[in-house]
């Protein structure tokens, strides 16, 4: 992809799922500033994105790179913590409750969250999974199906209600 | 492993499915004004590129024309010499054979042969002194 308008409408289509993605190590603000740098660096040097698993790799590197470059990562953490309720639009269409879902979501082990992150809202096949999180295929399809299996098992779980 | 052998169960594949009815949150970046901006500094830093490029050419080529006007100058001439022998010379000095022998210098030569060939005889007659000359020695006085 060579055209400055083809990237343009790569980010404008990819945005919000490449951000979704980088709100796992940043909160909202600064997962949205990853996204834009990584976008403006590729428009200033005319990058060729050879594809998207590359393009979500790009993201994952600044994300941890940011996320290591700061100091008080503990209350960076619990700042994202609070703020996961927001990871999705409430949506009449949604089959599941979306503050609901981003709380389960947000209690996966870290590995599972990225790939099923990956899998479900960026539509990345296993292969490119793996590409992107630098592990096997045959791992990010396990990591998809933990995370899946345990999901599964918390929603089937009632809501505790309060008393 | 391809992705086509890696297949979720019934139940996970809903599960999927129902996930994937969430929308992210959604976002309103300015992907126009970031691409402008970007493309500005992608401009600026090929300006400045250039500018670096044409300074540096000059600065080259500057350095030709000062090289070339120095070389106006003869270029060094290589002598070679030859080895000074180190036996020293028997012959002669040719000084005593290439000066002329003057005039006057001839006459007495010539004489001084006649002389030691035919004895005193040789020697020319002497002229009668004049009454009218004579000759004096002039001292060291000027008297």
């Amino acid at each position: 992809m060579h055209d400055i308008a083809d990237l343009i409408a790569l980010f404008r289509e990819r945005a919000s799922t490449l951000v979704l993605y980088a709100r796992q190590w940043l909160p909202r603000e600064q997962a949205e500033d990853i996204v834009q740098d990584v976008f403006a660096k590729l428009i200033e040097r005319r990058q060729r994105v050879p594809g998207i698993a590359w393009l979500y790799r790009c993201v994952r590197n600044a994300a941890i790179s940011e996320l290591r470059s700061t100091r008080s990562r503990l209350q960076r953490e619990q700042r994202i913590a609070g703020e996961r309720s927001d990871w999705f639009d409430a949506s009449p269409d949604a089959l599941i409750d979306a503050a609901r879902a981003a709380e389960l979501i947000e209690q996966l082990p870290a590995a599972q969250r990225e790939a099923l992150v990956l899998r479900i809202w960026s539509g990345l096949g296993f292969a490119e999974i793996a590409d992107v999180m630098n592990i096997s295929t045959s791992t990010a399809f396990a990591q998809c199906q933990s995370a899946l299996a345990e999901l599964k098992k918390r929603l089937e779980k009632p809501c505790p209600t309060k008393t | 492993m391809s992705d086509q052998d890696l297949n979720l169960t019934p139940a996970e594949q809903e599960l999927s499915l129902a996930l994937g009815t969430l929308r992210p949150a959604a976002l309103d970046l300015p992907f126009d004004r970031l691409a402008f901006e970007a493309l500005q500094r992608h401009s600026t830093r090929q300006l400045r590129l250039w500018r670096a490029t044409a300074a540096l050419l000059a600065i080259g080529l500057a350095g030709v024309v000062l090289m070339s006007s120095g070389g106006n100058a003869p270029a060094p001439t290589i002598t070679a010499h030859a080895p000074t022998p180190t036996h020293q010379s028997i012959d002669p000095p040719a000084i005593a054979f290439a000066s002329p022998i003057e005039p006057g210098r001839a006459d007495y030569l010539r004489l001084r042969s006649a002389i030691l060939r035919d004895g005193l005889d040789a020697l020319p007659a002497v002229p009668t002194a004049s009454p009218g000359r004579v000759l004096s020695v002039r001292d060291g006085s000027g008297v």
